[in-house]
């Protein structure tokens, strides 16, 4: 079991890495606003450090033959500066993985992991291109922002995240479904609705995953291929949704993305 | 479409999700003795729809017409059916 807690220092260079400013990160106020009782960690921040230990452990284990795959699903955000365990491990033949709160017994975040060779998306197209010059300044602010993980896949993955959260994805999913009301674009809609990641899933392939940083690996091209995005009304006032990336790295299949969100019409 | 396969893709789903033993899930086992909360749901639901290409909404569960993994598995192999036939009709037409 480890101990972890998020401070300012953490959150602020995931916001610098992922241009993820959104208030309720930074102030009580607006946290408050948005429900919560605390100033609230992004949720992709401690999967950072998740993906770290669960790809140690894999290794440990000898996954490493074939693809890993990591599921995550975010229970609830983690508060600032506040306390959290995290623990793996196994059940029913699968490696499982959780982090709670050391104040409260409420698990935070759950998952599991495996060996799975994802199958790559029919009519997936190129969402995004990242050349060699913008893919290295990427790597290397990742590297100078967090530099206890050293893991090439762990900083794609992160990269990825970033870009999807740029794009007009969530707005594109709520427009095709009538419920993005007035919004013209992204930042309209996020101002009219709470956006939630509920989840993330990466499969890293066995060659990608054994890649450091400080290797100086060598990237000529990131290609990160969408497929067609699913979309759930789960009420009037609540869609749901799956946005998956295949990403080929200088031509090669290397990892698949899933990103899961919940996007809630604020009255 | 088997609805044994079907339920072993669901019982499959649930211990994705909750710390409970492969032999725990049979076909009478009640969703509410899962403890699945809404998060939990709504992964079911996108795993469903990606899979089978079937909606199942909230009130199929709130409204106590699925109340078992077996209830449930039976819904998806109707549904999914008949996406089928709709698909079949369309490229038909």
């Amino acid at each position: 079991m480890k101990h972890w807690q998020f401070d300012e220092a953490h959150i602020d260079s995931w916001a610098q890495f992922s241009g993820d400013f959104n208030p309720i990160h930074f102030d009580l106020d607006k946290a408050r606003q948005a429900g919560s009782d605390a100033v609230i960690v992004h949720g992709m921040l401690p999967l950072l450090f998740v993906k770290k230990e669960v790809g140690k452990k894999a290794a440990h284990e000898g996954m490493t033959a074939d693809w890993l795959s990591l599921n995550c699903r975010l229970k609830s955000p983690l508060p600032r500066n506040a306390p959290h365990a995290f623990a793996i491990h196994e059940l029913g033949g699968r490696g499982k993985f959780s982090i709670r709160s050391l104040t409260d017994p409420e698990e935070l975040v759950r998952g599991t992991y495996t060996m799975r060779t994802p199958v790559p998306q029919e009519n997936a197209r190129t969402g995004m291109l990242i050349e060699a010059p913008e893919a290295i300044e990427r790597l290397a602010q990742f590297r100078a922002l967090f530099p206890e993980i050293d893991e090439l896949w762990i900083a794609v993955d992160a990269m990825v995240f970033s870009y999807f959260l740029s794009s007009e994805m969530a707005y594109e999913a709520a427009k095709s479904m009538g419920m993005a009301g007035g919004a013209t674009d992204q930042s309209t809609l996020m101002k009219q609705a709470l956006t939630i990641q509920t989840s993330h899933a990466v499969s890293v392939c066995p060659h990608f995953a054994v890649q450091r940083l400080s290797g100086n690996p060598e990237i000529r091209q990131i290609d990160i291929r969408l497929g067609e995005p699913l979309s759930i009304k789960n009420s009037d006032s609540e869609l749901i949704g799956s946005h998956t990336a295949d990403v080929y790295v200088n031509g090669r299949f290397s990892m698949q993305i899933e990103i899961g969100l919940m996007l809630k019409l604020l009255n | 479409m088997l609805n044994a396969v079907v339920f072993e893709f669901l019982k499959n789903a649930v211990l994705e999700l909750k710390d409970i033993e492969p032999e725990d899930i049979q076909q009478d086992t009640s969703l509410e003795a899962l403890a699945l909360d809404s998060l939990d749901y709504v992964d079911v639901q996108v795993n469903i729809r990606k899979t089978y290409k079937v909606e199942v909404l909230p009130e199929l569960f709130t409204s106590g017409r699925i109340t078992t993994i077996g209830q449930l598995a039976a819904h998806i192999v109707s549904e999914a059916s008949k996406v089928g036939a709709e698909a079949e009709e369309a490229a038909a037409s």
